[in-house]
């Protein structure tokens, strides 16, 4: 079978101009931040971004320019406060926000996942999220009064994990102190770009099949992104970095100060 | 913040763990989210957990969820609340977060612990996106899970410090929904759910009697007219209005024995 070790730059080459693009991990965990910074400075914009919990990776590519909308239950930076490029590009309407809950969300990633346009939830009735992305049906089988909700079937999807081997087979070592979705959301995507901490061997994979979260199969690309989370945290490598989130919270303050932050990326790359 | 009256002396976060605590019940599973700043991280996860601590030191078997970490050890709590310290806390599980969803939808949780950034008179609660005098829209975080507490907890049970900004006529947005909005109602949307049952604040505890904020109980010394004039409409007022007893040594004894992390801000 054929490497998957990809450069980033080419891997991220995936996500063409106007695509719909889904960020795994939750708020400071596992964000695939390395290849987020790798997508803010290519070419790619008019992004439509979905992600489970979003936090640094929505806001970042919000403060590149690159965003058109974000589904997402959340984007913020947990107990660091909230996402402040994010707030700007919703106060202006230069960003469309469809907010989602958790459960119905994870809904949508099955449906995607399951090939069905729609998905169904009883989390929305009553509330204003729903106002942007649910309309009430009448179904059989006891299913009066569900919401109807678009699926999620993201072109590409973002995914930062410990470790794959070269043919994508993404391995969830321990210790595993996850809150995320990241299995559901590679079998919604129509790609799957991972990045990882260590590529190992194949013969260690087939050793320790029980831990194996993605298949090898569902992945297109796997990029070798040692500290690719940061300044998210990766279980077993590394906790969040608290002078990088509050460094990237002091630049994304101001408009001046996340352009320029994402200027200082695009200089340490050429 | 505390108050007197006479030598009874209580301190506001005891108070309010005193009083959640006498409301969860025995073989109840409770939920509580990690994923808010600030005080209401405070409200929402450490209260919870104060209150468990006291409920079980009267024999009351009522255990917590954090997100997808199930039954953690209050015994060996966190170093600090960052998520990597909270989900390698101390438990029998940490479930998938698809599945953990699950359980929510299907009635597995008995009491949602929840706050707000607006709360209004029937209970609905918004945690999204404020309208700015000017009418523009301010974003907050977003709305993580509160929908689903909201729609399928057993019952709800808000934690709120009082304040005008927060206890309004009608929320801007309404992230989860409460008893009534208009003429719409639980029932009429099908909402599997209890909704709203209890109101824990800094001076006074509510009930939704009839789906309405109704104010229940003071804490030792406060007179109604403190609550009334920090929130942003006047609730009803329970008939029998209770006053609450503050928390007894052996109590506060039991709380500090707690070895919760401090809050990171």
């Amino acid at each position: 079978m054929r490497s998957k070790l990809t450069e980033i730059d080419a891997a991220i080459g995936l996500c063409g101009s106007g695509s719909s693009v889904a960020l795994g991990g939750a708020t400071m965990r596992r964000k695939p931040m390395a290849l987020a910074r790798a997508l803010a400075v290519s070419d790619a914009d008019r992004l439509d971004l979905w992600t489970w919990i979003g936090s640094t990776d929505v806001d970042l590519l919000i403060g590149a320019g690159k965003v058109r909308s974000v589904n997402s239950a959340y984007v913020g930076f947990g107990a660091f406060g909230l996402a402040q490029t994010s707030r700007r590009a919703f106060a202006d309407g230069s960003v469309e926000f469809r907010d989602w809950s958790e459960s119905s969300l994870v809904a949508s990633f099955r449906a995607g996942a399951a090939g069905l346009p729609v998905s169904l939830t009883r989390a929305l009735a009553g509330t204003s999220l729903a106002e942007e992305i649910a309309e009430q049906v009448d179904l059989p089988f006891g299913g009066r009064g569900l919401m109807a909700t678009p699926a999620a079937r993201p072109d590409v999807a973002l995914i930062h994990a410990q470790s794959a081997d070269e043919l994508g087979n993404v391995r969830r070592r321990r210790p595993n102190r996850s809150d995320d979705i990241d299995h559901v959301i590679a079998a919604s995507a129509r790609k799957v770009i991972v990045s990882v901490e260590e590529v190992e061997d194949t013969e260690t994979i087939l050793a320790n099949r029980d831990e194996t979260l993605i298949p090898g199969n569902y992945v297109s690309a796997v990029v070798h992104a040692p500290e690719g989370a940061l300044p998210t945290g990766c279980d077993g490598y590394y906790d969040p970095d608290l002078e990088q989130l509050a460094a990237y919270a002091e630049a994304s303050r101001t408009p001046e100060g996340i352009a320029a932050y994402v200027e200082d990326l695009a200089g340490a790359r050429r | 913040m505390s108050g007197a009256n006479g030598n009874a002396v209580w301190e506001t976060n005891e108070m309010m763990a005193l009083a959640l605590s006498h409301h969860l019940r025995d073989g109840e599973i409770g939920f509580v989210g990690v994923g808010s700043s600030g005080r209401a991280h405070e409200l929402v996860t450490g209260l919870p957990m104060m209150a468990t601590h006291l409920a079980r030191g009267r024999g009351v078997d009522f255990d917590l969820q954090i997100g997808p970490l199930i039954a953690p050890d209050l015994e060996r709590p966190p170093q600090s609340w960052f998520d990597n310290e909270i989900y390698g806390w101390t438990s029998p599980a940490l479930i998938p977060s698809d599945v953990n969803m699950d359980g929510f939808l299907r009635g597995a949780v008995s009491v949602g612990f929840i706050s707000g950034a607006q709360i209004d008179r029937w209970g609905n609660v918004n945690v999204s996106r404020i309208r700015g005098k000017d009418g523009s829209w301010k974003r907050l975080g977003g709305a993580l899970a509160l929908p689903e507490h909201c729609a399928f907890a057993g019952r709800a049970v808000l934690l709120s410090d009082l304040s005008e900004r927060t206890f309004v006529e009608e929320v801007d947005y309404v992230t989860g929904f409460g008893h009534r909005r208009g003429e719409t109602t639980r029932a009429d949307l099908g909402l599997p759910g209890g909704g709203p049952a209890l109101l824990i604040s800094d001076l006074a505890t509510f009930d939704f009697e009839g789906g309405e904020m109704r104010l229940a109980a003071l804490y030792p010394g406060v007179e109604p007219a403190q609550v009334e004039e920090r929130m942003g409409f006047s609730p009803r007022r329970a008939e029998d209005l209770a006053e609450l007893e503050p928390p007894t040594d052996e109590e506060r004894g039991r709380l500090a024995s707690l070895a919760l992390p401090a809050l990171p801000y």
